[in-house]
């Protein structure tokens, strides 16, 4: 296997890219330097002091020969390499094997109970929308198959039916995705989006909730309002919402004038052209609620949304932006955060239908008291039980915003997949040449119980990136 | 060094003996804690000596003042009275300088001698009075270590009052302890009326600060006449001593110098908290118990589905059967995937070469290679 | 003067024993030490085999001598009784010639084999030479336990006492081999309780039949061990026999970090498995889930910086 590996895959991006001109570059630096080197030798030896010099007992030199040793080999990054390849995103390895029989997904597919577990590939146009959306990760493991593929959960078929359910009522469907670590949150929003990408939806994502609330982009007040927008986060949302969604929106024309806009559009013009206005990030949150507006425009034939959010604790608590009070503002003030949670709570209801989903996430999520009693709290209701929790009565960290928004979601818990799901996967993975074994019932059990009952994460960790094999 | 510590061990032990068994037997004999004479009985006379009698430094006497005084007091035999005379007589002939000299010398010695009649006040501020000399330790008298061959040595006086020690408690655990089962009683457990549990320590017999110490505890629920929400107040009034997952309520008390006065106290607390419970001005009904002080352990138990019933049995084993099925029909359809097979199949099947002739890039963005047969899949970085 | 304080010690130690020097309580001590005797036991100093005085037998203060025993032989010159008196080790050999001729008494007496052969603990080297105090020869002592032990082999029904005798003086007083576990009994709920120990953990696990769910402390294998190597030593008893599939086990562990408390259950599973099928020690055995692991933490030792790290040397 070894031999057809491709050493040169190994190599930094920056290093093949750069490689020529660096090794040019090089070259003449170190021949610069030799010849200065030579003419200082020169000089040096010329010079009557040094001659005399030579004849004392020579003195140590520690520092140049230090100096020597903790000279750099080649060039450093560049500033925001490393992020980049820390965060790059491979989504296809031409190193395993193609599997046979995979099927691609088409877009009923994800709402068939008989394709449960089964794995499917994702339709290429499809997995460019995800990616401009940001829906895949780094952590997930996209790199080790040569297509992107899912495995159809049940939970999934659930899911879709219910969101085909909610978008054919014209209703919507608030939901959260809570779990375990790595079972499958993040991917179950994926699958949402794709079925919603397939099904000619409009689809809006904030992949990271945290990089709205931890205060890492620019924020400032709205006049006449109480909230704070966020405008170079709206403009790099406006720009991916439109690199996603172009071949929908590209149908679609404006309905009401706009007029407030950096550039004035009439009505009937496309809605492309809505969201090109914002060129810079000083009108972007104008065109993202005039784009918003648009949308939710009733009986112009517009198609239903999925507003998806990953990362739901971090907008369920105070955000570290601080007001001119130096006060903390909450994270229910941010403009963007708030369009979302009023989606949520169902204060504001899509006319054209569709569904709100947002899933938890357990690495690096802040504890938000309010939203785990929520959650629990809507579970319980949901399976009837007779002892609703509630909150600890002397506990100070509840937030009441928090609950009213979370008042009447839906709740999705994922655990483990079935071990027909598992031997699905197991399947795919071993015809991939990841798995270099036989799969049978044994195995399968295996897995499923090294990986606590079938953590989807937890069984890609104990066969996939072990080096057991 | 063991050996020598042990002898002043056991030299020390009949020093320090006890009385024996103070609550058995009254110790006849007052005993002293270091004793330099001979222990004496009560009642036997012991020969007062004169030489005990008190002594008594006054001013000295001049021999003529000694010699008139003997005669005047009178009970002198004659022989006596005629030396006192004659020496009375000759004293009457010295010359009075003589006479004044005398006296002279007489009062020097008075005086040098004078602070070693007083006593001596130890020095309070010196640590373990470290400054001092010891004159106890400093004896010059001759032979006083000899031993004089008529008795057993102290060390063997050391051994054999251990024995005796030992053989005390041998004859109390043989003669006296038996007698305590006259004392017993046979338990009765607590009726209830009886709701207050208390709990005392005793250290047996010695002093200890903690023995003082009176804990009571009883369950709210145990009071009857209290309604639940009078029963929910007292938990409430309780605080931190009430414990959530045992329903108790734990007090305890050592503020005063005796245990009944502590149990008084507590009962007395009891009593008031009761009332206060009872007081309906105010039912705290709208404070909701406090468990902050309170951690509850999690209880884990053996899962139920778990237990093998006969139709646990049952679906066991059609679970078995349907994954014998499984694998069995995927064998004959040909559809069971082994990952090794996979992979020489498509080794063997030439595929890899060919893609070995192409190396492809992993993470190269945008564009493909010419004549890339793979990474169409393959964006760079977002 | 006062008298010194060594003084007044001894003073103090021979008055004491003046009070005490009273004839009533010296008179009592027998009657006390009578009393003294509690049930069976007897904390008494005095030999239970003492004459009793209430007996009517006059009280004898020593046997008779017997002068025969002294008689002079009848040859002139006196003869060791033993005749590996002359010697280096003459209680060895002894036993060596006793054992040689019971061997020739007994040759004839059938024997099993050796595989069937109760297994004994035969007292080592050391052992015998601390027992007779004498410096046996490695090689003589290898030879006499070839006797011992043929002479063990002969069938056990047909052993003379003699033999038995003899072959118990070279037995170790204690036993190992007959020591037997206690069979773990299985519940009427089909579950078996296991217990394992390793490190400062120990786990009970309770072995059911099932399809391969597994509980730790009330969590999922993945839950408690973030390792995946620590899960695949927790259930490594059931995997290494392909067992994963048949049983759910329900597990209670403390004490120790996760590794310890990993291969605790390790132990732990195989026991309970073993009450199961019985047949999987040789399996379990060659997967190492079967003996206890003994290392523990060293102790530090004083001059230590550690259990065996040293301070650093310093110069002055």
């Amino acid at each position: 296997m070894s031999a057809s590996n491709c050493l040169r895959c190994l190599v930094r991006p920056s290093a093949v890219t750069l490689a020529p001109r660096q090794i040019l570059q090089a070259g003449a630096g170190a021949a610069g330097a030799g010849a200065a080197g030579a003419t200082r030798t020169f000089t040096a030896t010329a010079s009557p002091n040094n001659q005399m010099s030579a004849n004392r007992p020579q003195k140590l030199r520690f520092r140049k020969v230090k100096k020597k040793g903790i000279t750099p080999q080649g060039k450093p990054p560049l500033p925001g390499e490393r992020k980049a390849y820390r965060k790059k995103i491979v989504l296809s390895n031409n190193n395993a094997l193609p599997v046979a029989g995979l099927e691609t997904l088409r877009p009923n597919d994800l709402s068939k109970q008989k394709n449960v577990g089964t794995v499917m590939a994702l339709p290429e146009d499809v997995v460019d929308a995800l990616r401009a959306t940001e829906a895949f990760k780094p952590t997930q493991c996209w790199g080790i198959f040569r297509q992107p593929s899912v495995l159809v959960r049940q939970e999934t078929v659930d899911l879709i039916k219910k969101m085909d359910g909610a978008a054919a009522d014209g209703k919507t469907l608030r939901l959260v995705v809570e779990g375990n670590r790595i079972s499958g949150k993040s991917l179950m929003l994926l699958q949402a989006m794709t079925h919603a990408f397939m099904n000619d939806w409009v689809v809006l994502h904030i992949p990271e909730a945290q990089e709205l609330t931890t205060a890492c982009t620019e924020y400032s007040p709205l006049e006449n309002s109480p909230l704070w927008s966020q405008p170079v986060y709206t403009l790099k949302l406006l720009q991916a919402f439109k690199k996603a969604n172009e071949k929908v929106l590209s149908r679609m024309n404006t309905v009401y004038s706009h007029a407030d806009l950096p550039q004035i559009i009439p009505i009937n013009s496309p809605l492309i052209q809505l969201i090109n206005s914002a060129k810079e990030a000083d009108g972007a949150w104008a065109v993202f609620q005039a784009l918003w507006r648009e949308l939710n425009a009733e009986n112009a034939g517009r198609p239903s949304i999925l507003f998806t959010l990953d990362g739901l604790a971090h907008i369920m608590k105070m955000s570290d932006y601080r007001n001119p009070a130096f006060e903390l503002i909450h994270s229910h003030d941010l403009a963007l955060v708030k369009v979302f949670t009023d989606c949520l709570s169902g204060a504001h209801k899509m006319p054209n239908g569709g569904a709100v989903l947002a899933a938890t996430t357990r690495g690096n999520s802040p504890r938000s008291a309010s939203m785990e009693l929520a959650i629990a709290q809507r579970e319980a209701e949901a399976a009837k039980e007779e002892v609703i929790p509630q909150r600890d009565p002397y506990g100070k960290k509840y937030d009441d915003r928090v609950e009213a928004v979370m008042k009447s979601v839906e709740v999705l818990r994922l655990k483990g997949v079935s071990k027909a799901e598992a031997r699905g996967l197991l399947e795919y993975w071993a015809a991939s040449g990841a798995l270099k074994k036989r799969v049978d019932e044994e195995l399968v059990s295996e897995k499923w119980t090294l990986s606590g009952n079938g953590v989807v994460g937890e069984m890609e960790r104990a066969t996939l990136l072990t080096m057991k094999g | 060094m063991a050996s020598s510590a042990n002898a002043l061990r056991l030299g020390l032990r009949t020093c320090s003996r006890q009385t024996q068994t103070p609550s058995l037997r009254i110790a006849a004999i007052q005993r002293r804690a270091l004793s330099a004479t001979a222990t004496r009985c009560e009642g036997v006379p012991v020969p007062k000596k004169e030489e005990d009698a008190k002594l008594e430094f006054t001013r000295p006497y001049s021999p003529g003042e000694y010699l008139s005084e003997k005669l005047r007091s009178g009970d002198l035999e004659d022989w006596e009275r005629e030396r006192y005379e004659r020496a009375l007589s000759s004293w009457r002939q010295v010359p009075d300088n003589l006479k004044r000299s005398w006296s002279n010398m007489v009062n020097d010695i008075e005086e040098s001698a004078a602070p070693l009649r007083r006593a001596v006040k130890p020095k309070r501020q010196t640590f373990w009075y470290e400054e001092e000399k010891d004159p106890d330790m400093i004896t010059d008298e001759d032979g006083e270590d000899d031993f004089l061959e008529n008795d057993i040595t102290s060390l063997g006086h050391g051994k054999l009052e251990e024995h005796r020690e030992f053989r005390e408690y041998a004859r109390i655990a043989v003669w006296e302890m038996p007698l305590l089962s006259k004392y017993a009683k046979p338990f009765v457990p607590p009726t209830s009326e009886e709701i207050l549990r208390f709990r005392y320590t005793t250290y047996m017999g010695e002093f200890h600060p903690a023995d003082r110490k009176v804990v009571v505890e009883f369950c709210p629920k145990d009071l009857r006449d209290l309604t639940e929400v009078q029963q929910r107040k007292l938990m409430k009034l309780a605080g931190p001593r009430y414990n959530p997952e045992k329903d108790i309520i734990k007090m305890s008390c050592e503020k005063f110098e005796h245990q009944a006065q502590n149990k008084r106290y507590l009962g007395d607390l009891i009593d008031k908290m009761i009332a206060a419970a009872k007081d309906p001005k105010d039912t705290f009904e709208d404070i909701p118990l406090d468990t902050r002080h309170h951690t509850f352990s999690k209880k884990i138990t053996f899962p139920k589905e778990w237990l093998l019933t006969p139709e646990r049995k049952k679906e066991i084993e059609a679970a078995r059967q349907q994954a014998l099925l499984k694998d069995a029909e995927k064998v004959v359809k040909g559809a069971l995937v082994d990952g090794a097979d996979v992979v020489k199949q498509y080794l063997a099947s030439g595929a890899a070469e060919a893609m070995h002739a192409i190396p492809v890039m992993a993470g190269r963005g945008g564009k493909a290679l010419p004549g890339g047969k793979g990474g169409k899949m393959q964006r760079g970085k977002r | 003067m006062m008298a010194s304080l060594r003084h007044s010690i001894t003073n103090a130690l021979r008055s004491s024993r003046q009070a005490c020097n009273k004839p009533a309580q010296w008179q009592s001590l027998e009657q006390q030490f009578g009393a003294l005797r509690i049930g069976s036991r007897s904390l008494s100093t005095f030999s239970n085999t003492e004459p009793n005085p209430n007996d009517d037998s006059p009280i004898v203060a020593a046997p008779p001598v017997s002068v025969d025993h002294f008689k002079l032989h009848p040859y002139a010159r006196a003869v060791p009784v033993s005749p590996s008196y002359f010697t280096r080790t003459p209680r060895f050999y002894d036993n060596y010639l006793a054992l040689e001729k019971l061997m020739e008494q007994y040759e004839e007496l059938p024997v099993i084999p050796a595989t069937a052969v109760e297994r004994v603990a035969w007292k080592t080297l050391d052992d015998i030479r601390q027992e007779l105090g004498e410096q046996v020869k490695a090689s003589e002592f290898a030879r006499c336990m070839v006797l011992v032990k043929r002479l063990n082999s002969i069938h056990p029904d047909l052993k003379p006492k003699q033999v038995k005798d003899v072959l118990d003086g070279f037995k170790r007083s204690v036993q190992p081999f007959t020591n037997t576990a206690k069979p773990i009994p299985i519940d009427q709920f089909g579950r078996a309780c296991g217990v394992g120990r390793r490190k400062a953990s120990s786990a009970r696990a309770f072995v059911v039949e099932g399809t391969g769910e597994v509980l730790v402390n009330g969590k999922t294998l993945a839950e408690y061990f973030g390792r995946v190597h620590d899960r695949e030593s927790a259930v490594w008893a059931l995997r290494a026999t392909n067992r994963i599939d048949k049983y759910n086990v329900w597990i209670k562990v403390e004490g120790g970090g996760t590794t310890g408390q990993a291969e605790a259950i390790t132990l732990a599973i195989a026991k309970g498995l073993l009450a199961h099928e019985p047949a999987l020690k040789p399996a379990l055995r060659r997967a190492g889930c079967i003996t206890r692991d003994p290392r523990k933490v060293e102790r530090k030792k004083h001059g230590h910086v550690k259990a065996r790290k040293m301070p650093t040397w310093v110069k002055r």
